[in-house]
């Protein structure tokens, strides 16, 4: 009988089928991403100013990692490496707007959940996620891409007020079927242009962390909106989780909240994100939330990078990495953080990369204006961060340079060796070595001038 | 006679009699239209506007042949200047106040009588050559509002980005696309051609010729003859094109003596995309401020050479507020028809204007930028209720209220550089009171829908 069953099983390859249901049911999903949010403009994350009242709450009820990273500080390419967990130069997308290669070997979290048996459903709340941009509305059933703003006359987008209300009504629709669901929200108002929100003002109330407003005019006035933008996000975010709360699905429910990326409000002379790899850019907030599974108040603070999301997601609901159909075996850059979130105890230190790569520039007679005019294949910066030891290299300057984070938090003295350095080399090699493993050829889309040129007035080209 | 010199003379005669019967056909009929449109083309670039960079030896001839217009007024964008232009009224009561998108549901209405319809009322052919943008749908095309024939496109050369699941851009002849996309280095030369074409099928005829051309818009581009061989790049060369093809329709209507019966207007339908530290070789707009979708002077003033040998003078310098509006009215009356008696025509002939005989007829000029009253002019003297702020990225920002509203002295100051509102709160007072009672007077069109959804996906 039994062999008739694995011959049975084996036959019907990784189906839903071999997922035997005589486990516990599968958990819910609720995977919450927010553009440009950086993690320490957070209150739980120890900013003064109370910008995250609910996200707050929610990290109180899971566990939260301190210190996390994103891989590159740009949107499209964090998000597929966050659902693929793999490098963006895995991938083969190093810019907004390409795709995922149709490659069998890279697997996506919804396609994985998908063949399980979930429900997917996805709202993205800006360009650079578009389906016919990323492809990665083939994964999800239900792929929302409704925005309804526009801004800098081309960037389509929408506000947290307008993508809750749909999100929330899949969730009514999906939410206690006989399936699980695995739900997607993506919230895009912490990214330029920062809008006061009316009602959003964030007030210092942390008496005990007394909070000292920038010296800069400029760098005040942006702050402010920006937290205002948080704020803002953060109540949307609380209307998602009282949702939970009022359909009974909140102990079912595993919430993961991160960012694709934080934003230097200044800092170095530099507002943005995207051409830099500093600690406010690549610093993102991770908090896991499931309640009997995942240990509540509980802080890990071994840095862990975007791409150990959805392993650590697999890991906590199908535990089988064969996504239905595929039959191949999945390979994951990152790695799961499920023992440390269900027993406690820090996971063991692990190297985190990341890169960042450029746009090259040039002037476009025609257009009248300066265009990112061609795809490069070699980062401009990446780097890695050893427990509080930070890299970051720019190959094409040779221009090493250290941190230590435990002693310069805010990145202000940097340890800098050129060529002329004896180690330069014996350090930089480590680098080299990593992105050459993981560099693939993987046929990239390659974009026309005028969508490159429309990305450029997204802020994401130098 | 001999039966030799009877074939002679009868030749002759029937020669004579033939050639009488051609001189009575050019001058029998009404006047010739020819309405020469530049894309984005500013007021300092041309020679005989001042411009030291770009050299245009036709279209300086024409305005020693004829006038130059000093103080002509287009609206900061494409199809509120076009709309404004063909019907004779403010972009606001045909509801044409901003730039319309490819496949978009809207453009203008059957209601509109176009400058097309009412000469073809008169007995005109009529042809639109170049660029409409008027809307893109074919019951929004120049064939049915009012032009036989057209060739050309249906909106700006840039409007074709796949990110938004624009078409390539493509060229019509009537209701048929014969090209997509669209050669633009060769699209100059092509509506010279077309242009000539047009006027010789319709000699014997009074024709209305509008050729609304392609250039200087960006993405700019040149026939082969012409790259890479002014001084000014690609925007010298494109405009060099222009004036070159100018200078062809003008020795075409010599040719086939229709020149002293046939108006010529050359002028633009907004300010120019200006220079800026980064973009060296772009638009000029002279001594004004601001370009290209601003109510600045130099967003929304843009040269203007009217010739018609033998009715205005030649080298005419005129000064005195006059704008597309005007043209149509114009057109009209000299064609020797009535304007339409259904409707507000803003506009006012400038015959007499034009001619020297009379001051311009208009004394006002209300900058209308989308549905909202920007600015005003009245006499020399302007006032800016709404303007845009220009970003560190160079980006132009939403339009925000001025308070206290603005106010140059046009005359002194045509640059816009001193802010004298201080000084005149009674003109302040004044401009705002004309301002508000042509706001209550204005019957808005059904309005588009708000620009940004046209990108949605």
């Amino acid at each position: 009988m039994r062999i008739t069953w694995l011959i049975l099983a084996a036959a019907l390859g990784g189906s839903c089928l071999w997922a035997a249901p005589t486990d516990a049911p599968l958990p819910n999903v609720l995977l919450i991403s927010i553009d440009t949010l950086r993690a320490d403009h957070l209150s739980c994350y120890g900013y003064a100013r109370r910008t995250s009242p609910y996200i707050d709450g929610l990290a109180q009820e899971g566990t939260r990692f301190s210190r996390a990273y994103t891989v590159i500080p740009l949107t499209g390419p964090a998000h597929l490496s966050l659902f693929t967990s793999r490098y963006p130069q895995e991938n083969g997308v190093r810019r907004n707007g390409v795709a995922l290669p149709d490659n069998r070997a890279i697997v996506t979290l919804p396609q994985i959940l998908r063949g399980h048996g979930y429900q997917t459903g996805a709202f993205v709340s800006s360009w650079p996620l578009l389906g016919r941009l990323t492809h990665l509305n083939r994964y999800f059933d239900s792929y929302d891409e409704h925005l309804t703003r526009t801004y800098q006359l081309f960037n389509s987008s929408r506000y947290a007020e307008d993508v809750t209300p749909r999100a929330l009504k899949w969730l009514h629709k999906h939410a206690n079927k006989k399936k699980p669901f695995f739900l997607w929200v993506h919230y895009f108002d912490p990214h330029e242009p920062y809008l006061f929100r009316a009602g959003f003002d964030p007030a210092d109330v942390d008496k005990a962390h007394p909070y000292q407003p920038p010296k800069d005019d400029g760098m005040r006035e942006r702050m402010r909106n920006y937290d205002s933008e948080i704020y803002y996000t953060d109540h949307s975010i609380g209307k998602l989780l009282a949702a939970l709360d009022a359909m009974h699905i909140k102990d079912s429910t595993m919430v993961v909240l991160v960012a694709d990326h934080g934003e230097s409000l200044g800092q170095h002379g530099y507002v943005g994100h995207g051409r830099h790899l500093f600690e406010g850019i690549i610093h993102i907030p991770f908090i896991v939330r499931y309640p009997g599974h995942v240990k509540a108040g509980q802080v890990i603070d071994t840095p862990v990078s975007i791409i150990d999301v959805t392993p650590t997601i697999v890991d906590l609901t199908v535990k089988n990495v064969e996504a239905a159909k595929e039959k191949v075996p999945v390979v994951f850059s990152g790695r799961s953080l499920a023992s440390s979130l269900k027993d406690g105890g820090q996971p063991t230190d692990r190297r985190i990369y990341y890169v960042t790569f450029p746009g090259k520039k040039g002037y476009a007679p025609q257009w009248l204006s300066w265009m990112w005019v061609q795809n490069e294949e070699l980062p401009s910066h990446f780097g890695r961060i050893d427990d509080f030891s930070k890299a970051i290299w720019d190959p094409g300057n040779k221009k090493l340079s250290l941190y230590d984070l435990r002693s310069d938090p805010h990145e202000l003295h940097a340890r800098i060796l050129t060529a002329s350095n004896s180690t330069y080399e014996a350090d930089t090699s480590a680098l080299k070595k990593w992105f050459s493993r993981t560099e693939t050829r993987a046929t990239e889309q390659k974009l026309s001038p005028h969508d490159e040129e429309v990305l450029k007035s997204l802020g994401y080209v130098q | 006679m001999t039966n030799r010199r009877k074939f002679i003379s009868s030749v002759f005669a029937a020669y004579l009699a033939a050639d009488r019967e051609l001189l009575a056909e050019t001058s029998s009929h009404t006047p010739n239209f020819v309405l020469l449109l530049a894309d984005d083309l500013g007021y300092g670039d041309l020679s005989c506007y001042g411009s030291t960079e770009i050299h245009t030896p036709n279209l300086d001839r024409m305005a020693e042949e004829g006038a130059k217009l000093e103080e002509f007024y287009a609206f900061p964008t494409c199809t509120p200047s076009r709309a404004a232009l063909l019907t004779g009224r403010y972009p606001l009561r045909s509801g044409l106040t901003r730039v319309l998108a490819p496949k978009e549901h809207f453009g203008i209405s059957d209601y509109e009588i176009t400058l097309g319809q009412a000469l073809e009322s008169c007995g005109y052919a009529t042809a639109c050559i170049g660029k409409w943008h008027l809307g893109d749908m074919l019951r929004y095309g120049p064939n049915r509002h009012g032009f036989e024939y057209f060739y050309g496109l249906h909106y700006s050369n840039d409007m074709t980005l796949r990110v938004v699941d624009w078409p390539p851009i493509r060229l019509y002849r009537n209701e048929e696309i014969i090209e997509s996309p669209a050669h633009q280095d060769t699209l100059t030369q092509r509506y010279t051609q077309q242009a000539i074409e047009f006027i010789d099928r319709n000699k014997a005829k009074p024709f209305f010729l509008y050729l609304p051309y392609t250039m200087p818009h960006v993405p700019l581009a040149a026939s082969a003859k012409f790259r890479g061989k002014s001084s000014y790049g690609l925007y010298g060369d494109a405009v060099d094109e222009i004036d070159w093809s100018v200078g062809q329709i003008l020795t075409a209507l010599k040719a086939r003596g229709l020149d002293q019966n046939t108006l010529t207007v050359f002028t633009s339908d907004n300010g120019p995309a200006i220079r800026t530290e980064f973009v060296k070789r772009a638009g000029s707009a002279g001594p004004f401020r601001g370009g290209k979708g601003t109510t600045w002077e130099g967003g929304t003033r843009v040269p203007c050479i009217a010739r018609w040998p033998g009715h205005i003078p030649a080298n005419l310098k005129l000064k005195g507020i006059a704008s597309l509006m005007d043209l149509f009215p114009t057109c009209v009356e000299i064609a020797g028809g009535t304007l339409p008696p259904d409707r507000v025509i803003d506009g006012k002939s400038l015959v007499d204007f034009m001619e020297g005989k009379a001051p311009s007829p208009e004394h006002e000029f209300f900058y209308y930028s989308g549905r909202r009253l920007f600015a005003v002019r009245a006499g020399n003297w302007k006032v800016h209720f709404i303007r845009r702020k220009r970003g560190p990225k160079g980006h132009l920002s939403t339009p925000v209220y001025c308070h206290p509203p603005e106010l140059y002295n046009l005359e002194k100051d045509p640059g816009e550089r001193d802010n004298v509102a201080a000084d005149h709160p009674d003109l302040i007072e004044r401009l705002s009171r004309i301002a508000l009672n042509f706001q209550a007077s204005m019957d808005p069109g059904k309005l588009p829908p708000p620009f940004w959804r046209t990108f949605l996906p």
